[in-house]
């Protein structure tokens, strides 16, 4: 009882604190997931901008997930939706906020966690503050204080632009993987690329949630001769025993996606291309479909506006190379 | 590096800490700091931490060893009679010899610790410069040593400790882990203030229980150094690195530009640290002495250092300087000069004999290269000149009717501390003295303000937003600095307002800081420029 004329005074300055916060996030969030709304990850955002509860399928991690796969693609050739919410370098604490965002809008039956990110580097002062940034995006957006405009004091944010790539990032260009890449990419191995404790921490808070939620969670590692090798193979394989969730590695598949790594790769070997990237759908979208029972949708009229019309644009996008990176 | 303005200090550490202080019972809070101290200590500098202990238990022994030799002495005088005076001295010499060479030993064991680790690099460079022109061939390998954090404050700490018991200013302490406890506390280890014995290790060791009014006043003081590093120090810190690494790219007035900067980045930074610091200490409690008095109110070089880094002035003042002075062969000096060149300049002649000894130490206490002790040099031969001017200054005036008390007077001086302060501080931050010296040429040689309106300003990672919330926080601080010369006690004014006001203005400083931080992506925290020194 000493204490509380020192406790209730700390926690009013807490509450006052936590509102005036509140207040400030709304302010300084981008107001729509736009880049001339100030969003830098516009792309990743607009399942927001999806009709409630209508993507089957989720991917989740860092550029490996948003360059290698596309949504559009696997519905064009599987018929089920799926959103690519994958942000360039993302690590796994913000995978699993990303992942609890989703669920906010959408309640799909299956979470894609792209293995790359698995081998993230950050540590819990970097999840601390992911965690901070959910509960008070002020600290996300603060620096947008330079740009706030009159609307921003009167208009609540919401995520209304939706993407016609559903979050894939696309390019056409192709730039040969090296040779001493090439050579060793995938060589058989006993090594173990070792998982930080707080990497698998956050793989099994992701598995603990998607189970909550009754959807499946499934470690997919895409091709990549940069990133990805043996010895990581072998980690995530001991990953997904450990944890019971499956793990398809299509570095493992050179028949089923027959990657070509002097003309399928847009950066020497670290992404695919959209030829690269079709040939992984080619195989990953009906094998998704069947093995998770998703619906086939492209004959369903509730999925024109959203899926089925948009196919022609979406073609038209990633055939043309944007004029500048930004576009993209 | 971590600092006291990270994630890790101010919402992990510092509230573990202050909430298992709350709880504790009184004997085990000691624990409980000297705990936390250590592992402060190992967190930053790992296995290093043995030489901060190495130290701690030297000075220990050593201290116990002269209160021995004190008492010795005591219970010696006291079997001779008063009146035998010879037999005195002959007493009185033959203990302080020995405590002279303890005093040594102790100097060995900590300025030895300190000089291998952290200049024995800067020797062996200068050792190859000057075997490379012999001819010889000969070169010495440069070895990369680690370096404990805080190592020149926790020596000069520790050599403080020495020297008041020696002087029997304090009694030597006992305890061991009161004396450790003093020489770790985890706020001091990084950047200060140079804390005495005396006043604070008792303070510290009464671990009284925390008071409402301390931490409200102390939260304000951790948030006003936040404020200070986060949102100016780690905002102008691009600029500064831009316009240091390339400053040939530059004309003069980006150059000058530079200068000013680093200036602001560092007072922010530094005094902003402190801040924090001293706004740990009175949370729970204990006052730490302040380390910063408005410096830039100054209207000398002299008086300036006795406003900047005060606790470093201090030690050097105590330590160095009257020693120095007060001993026989300066005191001897001083007679002479006195009658050879008067009053006014007799004693300033023998006073630059201590003050090169200060100054000297002054710089190389920095850091280990000739730009620091160019520094040092530099605000030498400043207040030295300053010194030898002041009757040519005072009858100028006197013949020109300028009243050197008036407040345009005032300002002049000012300004002028203010800018030979930068130009000192652009010396400190080149990454050479050979790269200061081309800075200050060619803020002359290129002067040019072209720079300022064809938007080369705004091309060195700020914007003018960014210059804008610089400015606003300086004149924020300036306000506050001003308040504090005319002896307004801000906190104590805010705090006698009604709790709801008190928590709002708390809740606002915090959203202010999340706001106008320069934190997240796009920035790169600078590190704790003091920490490595």
């Amino acid at each position: 009882m000493k204490y509380i004329k020192m406790i209730l005074p700390a926690l009013l300055t807490v509450a006052l604190t936590c509102i005036l916060l509140l207040y400030l996030s709304n302010l300084t969030a981008p107001k729509n997931n736009t880049q001339e709304a100030g969003h830098d990850a516009w792309a990743a955002y607009g399942f927001e901008a999806e009709p409630a509860d209508s993507i089957d399928a989720v991917i989740l991690g860092d550029s490996e997930s948003r360059t290698n796969m596309s949504p559009m693609e696997m519905f064009h050739i599987a018929g089920f939706t799926s959103y690519c919410c994958g942000i360039n370098m993302e690590n796994l604490s913000e995978a699993y906020e990303m992942l609890k965002l989703v669920f906010r809008y959408q309640s799909p039956k299956l979470v894609i966690l792209d293995c790359n990110c698995i081998f993230s580097s950050f540590d819990w002062k970097d999840a601390l503050m992911t965690t901070a940034e959910s509960v008070f995006p002020v600290i996300r957006w603060h620096d947008r204080w330079k740009d706030l405009k009159p609307e921003d004091f009167t208009t609540v944010s919401a995520y209304t632009s939706r993407e016609v790539r559903k979050g894939y990032y696309h390019a056409m260009r192709s730039n040969a993987a090296p040779a001493e890449l090439t050579d060793i990419y995938m060589a058989e191995s006993d090594d173990r690329d070792p998982i930080g404790a707080i990497n698998e921490y956050y793989v099994k808070r992701i598995d603990s949630f998607c189970r909550k939620k009754g959807a499946s969670l499934l470690l997919l590692a895409t091709p990549s001769v940069k990133n990805w090798n043996y010895a990581r193979h072998n980690a995530c394989m001991d990953l997904s025993k450990e944890l019971e969730i499956p793990f398809l590695d299509l570095n493992l598949m050179p028949e089923e996606v027959p990657i070509d790594w002097s003309v399928d790769t847009r950066d020497e070997g670290d992404h695919l291309n959209n030829d690269g990237m079709k040939k992984v759908c080619d195989w990953l979208a009906p094998y998704l479909r069947e093995t998770y029972q998703l619906e086939d949708h492209r004959d369903d009229p509730a999925y024109d506006a959203s899926w089925t019309d948009l196919y022609n644009e979406y073609t038209e996008v990633i055939n043309t190379w944007p004029k500048k990176d930004s576009d993209s | 590096m971590i600092s006291y303005c990270s994630i890790d200090y101010l919402l992990v550490f510092l509230p573990a800490v202050l909430l298992g202080y709350l709880v504790l019972p009184k004997h085990l809070r000691r624990v409980l700091l000297l705990a936390a101290s250590y592992g402060f200590f190992w967190y930053l500098s790992g296995p290093l931490l043995l030489w901060h202990v190495a130290v701690c238990a030297a000075v220990w022994l050593i201290g116990l060893r002269m209160k021995h030799v004190i008492l010795s002495r005591g219970e010696a005088l006291g079997q001779i009679e008063r009146k035998d005076r010879e037999a005195r001295r002959r007493v009185r010499e033959t203990y302080s010899r020995k405590l002279r060479g303890w005093t040594i030993l102790s100097g060995v064991i900590c300025f030895g610790i300190l000089l291998s680790l952290k200049y024995t690099p800067f020797f062996l460079q200068n050792l190859n410069a000057v075997l490379a022109r012999t001819g010889t061939g000969m070169q010495f390998e440069i070895p990369v040593i680690a370096v404990p954090i805080g190592i020149s404050f926790y020596t000069l700490q520790a050599m403080s400790y020495v020297f008041d018991v020696r002087n029997e200013k304090l009694s030597a302490e006992g305890n061991f882990f009161r004396l450790t406890l003093w020489l770790s506390f985890f706020p001091l280890l990084m950047e200060g203030p140079i804390v005495r014995y005396a006043p604070t290790a008792e303070k510290i060791w009464e671990v009284d229980r925390i008071k409402g009014e301390n931490f409200q006043k102390g939260v304000w003081r951790i948030l006003y150094g936040v404020m200070k590093k986060l949102v100016v120090a780690d905002r102008v810190n691009m600029a500064v690195e831009l316009l240091y690494t390339d400053f040939a790219k530059y004309d003069g007035g980006m150059v000058f530009l530079a200068a000013v900067l680093f200036t602001v980045q560092e007072y922010m930074e530094f005094s902003g640290t402190i801040d924090i610091v001293i706004g740990t200490g009175e949370c729970f409690g204990f006052f730490l002495p302040e380390n910063f008095r408005q410096p830039f109110f100054s209207r000398t070089i002299s008086e300036f250092w006795t406003r900047w880094h005060i606790t470093l002035g201090a030690w050097l003042r105590d330590y160095i300087f009257y020693p120095l002075s007060m001993s026989a062969p300066l005191k001897k000096l001083t007679k002479k000069c006195r009658a050879r060149f008067g009053n006014h300049y007799g004693p300033v002649i023998t006073g630059a004999v201590a003050l090169f000894a200060v100054w000297l130490f002054n710089g190389l206490w920095h850091g280990a290269g000739w730009s620091y002790i160019f520094f040092g040099m530099y605000h030498f031969t400043l207040i030295t000149a300053g010194s030898f001017i002041t009757p040519v200054v005072m009858s100028f005036c006197e013949k020109h009717s300028i009243n050197r008390q008036s407040a345009p007077y005032a300002f002049f001086q000012r300004i002028r501390t203010a800018l030979l302060v930068a130009i000192g501080e652009m010396f400190f931050r080149a990454l050479s003295l050979k790269h200061g010296l081309q800075m200050f040429v060619r803020i002359f040689r290129h002067a040019s303000l072209r720079s300022f309106v064809d938007g080369t300003a705004l091309k060195l990672g700020m914007d003018l937003q960014d210059y804008v919330i610089v400015l606003a926080v300086l004149v924020f601080v300036f306000v506050i600095s001003l308040l504090k010369e005319k002896e307004v006690n801000v906190r104590q004014k805010l705090y006698e307002k009604p709790v709801p006001v008190r928590a709002l203005i708390t809740a606002v400083f915090v959203c202010l800081i999340v706001l106008f931080g320069a934190y997240g992506a796009g920035y790169v925290p600078v590190d704790p420029i003091y920490a490595n020194f």
